[in-house]
């Protein structure tokens, strides 16, 4: 006897591996949204990754039976898996530290404000305590 | 951001080691305020002249989604007399260092910097 179920995926094959892709994707922009929300700091290489298997478990499905729907999903993940792997491995990539810091040498005179607008200089780095300075890219 | 609010946060085991948390981006005054008052713990300058970023080679052209140069993010290790101890500038701008790294590196690099 076959139940409803069967009746789905005889009638969509492939179905459940599109719809398994689709999840997969997801998934892994939500786990991007989760790693930012617990503020941890490595590299998410899990993200394009995880997007390239989605993009790999639709095109199966896909490659089951095809639909307009299952190709422009298709495409529109396969995209964005595109988007990811640019993304982590090209555009977030950071030139190396070939400033003029070293080691063991002071650090050079510089003048800027603070955020009062009050003036700090390479003399405020110095003092009673050692300091980190911490460069940031800002607010936006 | 996420960064200086793990600093804020641990901001108690950072002057426990007699160190103090200087930021620096390259907006004005105006930004570098809220962001004083968001992390009341951490020193925030506003180096908008560039003076800064410049004396320390941080600042990464065309990097900005609107074309304009923002600081690669970079730490510096500096004792307490005004010597750099330490530069770290991670590989992608997607990784930062945690605070637990950079509290490892501050007690192996800045330690002895009393004794010095």
């Amino acid at each position: 006897m076959q139940t409803a179920a069967d009746n789905v995926v005889q009638n969509s094959p492939g179905r459940a591996l599109v719809l398994l892709g689709v999840a997969v994707c997801l998934l892994a922009l939500g786990a991007y949204a989760v790693q930012v929300w617990l503020a941890s700091f490595v590299t998410p290489w899990y993200w394009p990754i995880a997007g390239t298997v989605g993009v790999l478990l639709i095109l199966a499905g896909t490659w089951q039976a095809w639909s307009v729907w299952r190709i422009v999903g298709l495409v529109f993940f396969g995209l964005l898996a595109a988007g990811e792997w640019f993304y982590v491995a090209k555009l977030s990539l950071l030139p190396p530290y070939t400033g003029p810091l070293a080691v063991g040498q002071p650090f050079p005179a510089f003048a800027t404000a603070r955020a009062d607008g009050t003036a700090f200089t390479q003399q405020d780095v110095a003092g009673d305590r050692d300091a980190v300075l911490v460069f940031f890219r800002g607010r936006w | 951001m996420i960064e200086l609010g793990q600093l804020e946060k641990r901001h108690g085991d950072l002057e426990q080691r007699q160190t103090r948390v200087v930021v620096a981006s390259l907006e004005g005054t105006a930004d570098a305020a809220k962001t004083q008052s968001d992390f009341p713990h951490l020193l925030v300058l506003a180096d908008s002249d560039r003076h800064l970023a410049e004396a320390a080679g941080v600042i990464h052209r065309k990097s900005k989604f609107d074309g304009d140069d923002t600081s690669a993010p970079t730490t510096v290790l500096i004792d307490r007399h005004g010597v750099v101890r330490w530069i770290h500038r991670p590989e992608r701008n997607l990784a930062r260092l945690s605070v637990d790294e950079l509290l490892n590196a501050i007690d192996q690099n800045l330690g002895a910097s009393a004794s010095r």
